[in-house]
């Protein structure tokens, strides 16, 4: 096709505004006569609220109006958990409708974290809020605070919620636990590996926002909110919350600073701007700070797990077990308890043909911020465990790393493959992923090279992860057996304009994921339609159809086939009044180049457009046909679909510092069929980076009573541009037989094995040290540290 | 406290709070929201805006301190929505995902590209260690910042830095310093000609007469604001708020510039 732009690295259309600082996000919106509004946050991780005194605050400048958490009582209904994996044993806060519940907007006699809600004030300036925040006076009762799950399952342990006893949310499990033991108690090679996978804040640049205005004629809201899921968080507000019709509520969301699963809630802020801007008749503006952000939005990983690998003596697994207790905090947020659970322990044979393995996780509530997804949430997890015990197995064993990963690596003649924990793996070639991985790193070479750092007083390491990554959330039935609540399908509407432009409107909303273009590159490729003459409508309720959102690296390979199988809809009826006008049967009928043509006659034709303005004006069609060029589908896929990766690290240690420098990182990477490389690239190098901030430098720090040290961007390290290598990018291409692109999620693979990509380079760097395993951060601390058991 | 500073080219006068940061004069008082805020604590900078051509955190300083200052904006760098080269290389080498850091990006950099002709990539990556992005990796970043350095002249220019610009503001600077012979030396050509309503006047003496006449009914001259400035081929054409002795008035001028000297210019008032 002449104008064939699927596959190719276009530009961004999305970009110029964004460049120019044109490009709205909430904060950046002004509405007249807008006032603003702070939330109190408790100080304490525990404590009772004896009283609250907010006479003085009522007082002071510009103050219009202060609430606590008992002016909310009968008005609204605490905030849902709408993930519940349930398992073998399972507890939640309660909610009237008879499902778990995540706590009120504001609470009355009970803080659980340092971001809980006591209080909201609303004024006239933002300055004037915060003023009014210090000037209310609550009287705590300070109660011991228990910040990890082990300790929050103890006896006596300080207990967070009544219905929760003992604060156990979850016991739950996958695959034999039986076998696997078995399997274990026969091997003939058994390594253990405890480790914590420390807890992590996202941090997209944005912190969050929400504006609400709410008509009193009609009784209609609108927010403005920096979500990923806005058709889902509408429909959660309404019916959940705010006891509205959902019709009364339009969420508009504006461009969304990154999120990496952290806006896919819903949070306390988003029921209180509309509540008060119902009371007080006038727009209300929150905007969290960086501190607030730390404090109160979801933050991720946090396992503590402990493994077992067992295998034989010439490098076969044979059992894989893992008891994993999962940091849920405070609270169960939105989908919260199905990141902990299902997302980790369903992945983690990761590419491997294992014939025994088992999963279980306690996920227990702690007085910490609540858990939420990060960027390649769980199986991030899965992968840094799972890989890291492969490293220890081939040096047990005595075996290369990259020879044992081959041993054991699920074959492209094996798919379908059942991987007994759930996970059905649809299509991938995992061997030819590391072999590219390893030809692009010169594994051969490498020892040449360890030996060259070391003269030098350096220690080389190489690292190799494998990995499978379930992405696209997702077939609902399959999500309703994992304890969704909601359909997870995508919808997407094409309308075709008598101007010759073209409309899609999706249910999906980016925050970074280059919908405008991507989606665009599908429809023109369809339809023969040129990019610019097409526009991608999303983020705001009205006019758009309903959509999960953006998030589990799902918009690319659940809204694009929606968007995909719209543009079939629209030809199937172009085709009939096409065929109409050329006398002609819709069966002779050839579509090319955005024309249809009699096969075999290409001088007897009609244009696309020309075919649009006759259905526009609907004076000569078909019997049958309506008028009008216009199609909607609504897309549930038939499983999730799997994309893979193998990823190579060279890390460089300075024995002397405990400095790990990264000298090189590979990816190769199966994401199925692409849309757009360079986009696709981009998606890469972020996800890389993202991981890599968890293995070097990221790490949300507790004390023992609760409180987050790590609140600022001072004292919480992201990656910076210095220190990073070019990454070395490959893909493999296996297009997945479950969605018509052929496409698989891509937003979190380079996340995914970059942890344990870096871990096992970094112990294999240290291997003469008798360094077994370091838990991440790898600052140089804990490397000297490792380095220098007894001290320097 | 009351502050006077000019952003983007215009002048403001405001009586601010001396709490109130930089930053949110800019957003709040300004609606200049492409100045973003991302950490309230100097670490992310996605609030760099340049201070009398020198990066800056804007959430780090207090408005007040922007007294007698000169800011320039993300919304001060492309002209009539042209993207400069560093712009148009950020998009060709997809260094914007979600496109919040990007604006304090461009303004960093732009800095860095004042200072240094031909940063190595690590002086570009070291130079960045005060913005954060949480998307790109930064790898396209550095990509995009080496594409727009093979670039002929100053990839990262800003609407100050145009010809015209700097020209018109060196005319205003000779107007406001009350130097009629600065004025029209150095920027009108000897035979020019200025059409106002009360007359035309040509070459450089009667051009003297008459800015001296203007200047000395004009007293306490001020250029409040400038309202609009549109370049157009060889030709400028601007309103300006001009506030003296006689009152406040909307000026419009076209400039026709010809190697460095106004050949023609026409003088409207409103």
């Amino acid at each position: 096709m002449a104008n064939k732009v699927f596959g190719k690295p276009i530009k961004r259309k999305e970009d110029p505004a964004f460049i120019q600082g044109a490009a709205p996000f909430v904060a950046d919106i002004h509405l007249p006569g807008m006032a603003h509004m702070e939330i109190l946050r408790s100080p304490h991780a525990h404590a009772r609220i004896r009283s609250i005194d907010t006479s003085e605050a009522a007082k002071m400048p510009g103050v219009l109006k202060v609430i606590t958490g008992h002016d909310l009582v009968g008005r609204m209904k605490p905030l849902p958990c709408v993930w519940i994996p349930g398992g073998v044993e399972s507890h939640f806060p309660l909610h009237p409708q008879d499902i778990p519940g995540a706590g009120m907007p504001l609470q009355t006699d009970h803080v659980r974290f340092i971001g809980d809600g006591v209080a909201a004030v609303v004024a006239e300036t933002r300055y004037q809020a915060m003023d009014a925040l210090r000037a209310i006076r609550v009287d705590y009762e300070v109660l011991p605070a228990v910040t990890t799950p082990e300790a929050a399952l103890a006896e006596n342990a300080p207990q967070l919620h009544d219905s929760v006893p003992g604060n156990l949310n979850a016991y739950w499990t996958c695959g034999d636990s039986a076998s696997t033991d078995a399997a274990i108690a026969d091997a003939e090679v058994v390594v253990e590996l405890d480790l914590l996978n420390q807890r992590t804040i996202n941090s997209p640049i944005e912190p969050r926002g929400a504006l609400a205005t709410f008509d009193p004629v009609t009784d209609e809201f609108v927010l403005y909110a920096s979500t990923q899921s806005p058709h889902n968080h509408r429909l959660i507000l309404c019916y959940y919350v705010l006891n509205i019709s959902l019709n009364k509520l339009r969420i508009i969301a504006p461009n969304v600073g990154g999120s990496f699963g952290t806006k896919g809630y819903v949070y306390p802020d988003m029921p209180l701007v509309l509540f008060m801007a119902r009371e007080l008749k006038r727009p209300i503006k929150w905007q969290d700070s960086r501190q607030g952000y730390m404090r109160s939005t979801v933050q991720g990983r946090d396992h503590k797990q402990r493994a077992v690998l067992a295998g034989t003596r010439d490098g076969k697994i044979t059992a894989l077990r893992c008891t994993s207790h999962a940091n849920l905090g405070a609270y169960p947020s939105t989908i919260g308890p199905g990141v902990a659970t299902a997302m980790m322990g369903r992945s983690i044979t990761g590419p491997y043909a294992i014939p025994a393995a088992f999963c279980e996780v306690y996920a227990a509530f702690t007085n910490t911020v609540p858990l939420g997804a990060q960027r390649g949430s769980g199986r991030s997890e899965a992968t840094f465990m799972t890989e890291r015990l492969v490293d220890l197995f081939a040096a047990e064993i005595g075996m290369d790393p990259a020879e044992v990963r081959r041993r054991n690596f699920v074959q492209p003649g094996d798919m379908p493959y059942d991987n007994g924990l759930g996970w059905l793996y649809d299509s991938g070639d995992y061997p030819e992923l590391l072999e590219r991985a390893l030809r692009q790193a010169g594994y051969a070479d490498l020892p040449a090279l360890k030996e060259e750092a070391k003269a030098r007083g350096r220690r080389l390491g190489v690292g190799l992860a494998s990995f499978v990554a379930v992405s696209g959330v997702g077939p609902s039935p399959r999500m309703a057996k994992e304890g969704m609540l909601g359909g997870t399908w995508e919808a997407a509407s094409i309308r075709c304009e008598p101007t010759g432009d073209v409309v899609a409107t999706i249910g999906s909303k980016p925050h970074g994921q280059s919908h405008d273009t991507v989606f665009a590159q599908i429809i023109s490729e369809r339809l023969g339609v040129a990019v610019d003459r097409i526009s991608i409508r999303h983020s705001d309720t009205m006019g758009t159809p309903f959509g999960q959102g953006s998030y589990g690296s799902r918009s690319f390979s659940m809204a694009g086939p929606a968007l995909y199988l719209t543009c079939d809809k629209i030809l199937q009826k172009a085709c009939l009044a096409a065929a109409h006008k050329l006398n002609a049967s819709p069966d002779e009928m050839v579509f090319e180049n955005g024309r249809f043509y009699v096969d075999g006659q290409m001088d007897r034709g009609i244009t696309l457009l020309e075919t649009t303005l006759a259905l526009w004006y609907a004076w000569d069609i078909p019997d049958g046909v309506e008028p009008c060029l216009e199609a909607t589908t609504f897309w549930d896929a038939p499983d999730f679909n799997y994309p893979s990766g193998a990823q190579i690290a060279l890390v460089e240690v300075d024995p002397e510092t405990g400095e790990v420098e990264l000298k090189r990182f590979i990816a190769v990477s199966d994401v199925g069929v692409i849309g757009n490389p360079m986009v696709m690239e981009g998606q890469l190098h972020g996800g890389i980076v993202h991981g890599l901030g968890q293995a070097l430098f990221e790490q949300a720090i507790y004390d023992d009573d609760g409180n987050l040290i790590s609140d600022t961007l001072e004292r919480y390290a992201l990656p910076k541009a210095a220190g990073l290598p070019h990454f070395e990018l490959d893909f493999v291409t296996s297009p997945t037989p479950h969605n018509p692109l052929g496409a698989k999620g891509a937003g979190e693979i380079g996340t995914v094995g970059a942890t344990a990509a870096v871990g096992n380079a970094l112990c294999d760097a240290l291997r003469e040290y008798g360094v077994r395993h370091i838990d991440m951060p790898f600052t140089p601390e804990k490397v000297w540290r490792a380095i220098h058991p007894h001290g320097g | 406290m009351r502050v006077t500073f000019t952003v983007n080219h215009q002048s403001h006068t405001l009586d601010l709070e001396p709490r109130v940061l930089l930053v949110d004069v800019l957003r709040d008082h300004l609606h200049l929201t492409g100045v973003k805020i991302g950490c309230d604590t100097g670490q992310c900078g996605a609030c760099v805006v340049l201070m009398d051509g020198v990066s800056v955190k804007s959430c780090a300083l207090l408005g007040v301190q922007a007294d007698g200052s000169s800011i320039t904006t993300i919304e001060g760098v492309s002209e009539k929505g042209t993207m400069n080269p560093l712009q148009t290389a950020f998009q060709a080498a997809h260094a914007v995902q979600c496109g919040f850091c990007t604006p304090g990006m461009i303004m960093s950099l732009t800095d860095l590209l004042a200072r240094s002709a031909q940063p190595s990539e690590a002086e570009i990556r070291a130079w960045l260690a005060g913005n954060l992005c949480r998307c790109t990796g930064y790898e396209n970043v550095v990509r995009a910042v080496n594409a727009a350095l093979q670039v002929a002249g100053s990839p990262a220019h800003l609407v100050t830095e145009t010809p015209l610009r700097k020209f018109y503001d060196s005319h205003l600077r000779a107007m406001l310093a009350g130097d009629v012979d600065a004025l029209v030396d150095a920027h009108y050509s000897a035979d020019a000609v200025l059409t106002t309503f009360e007359g035309v006047i040509s070459g450089r003496d009667a051009l003297k007469t008459y800015f001296r006449d203007y200047l000395s009914v004009h007293t306490d001259l001020v250029i409040a604001a400038t309202e609009r400035f549109v370049e157009f081929g060889d030709s400028i054409y601007t309103e300006t708020v001009v506030r003296s002795a006689r009152g406040v008035t909307h000026a419009y001028n076209a400039f026709v510039v010809q190697d460095g000297r106004v050949t023609h210019q026409f003088a409207g008032v409103k």
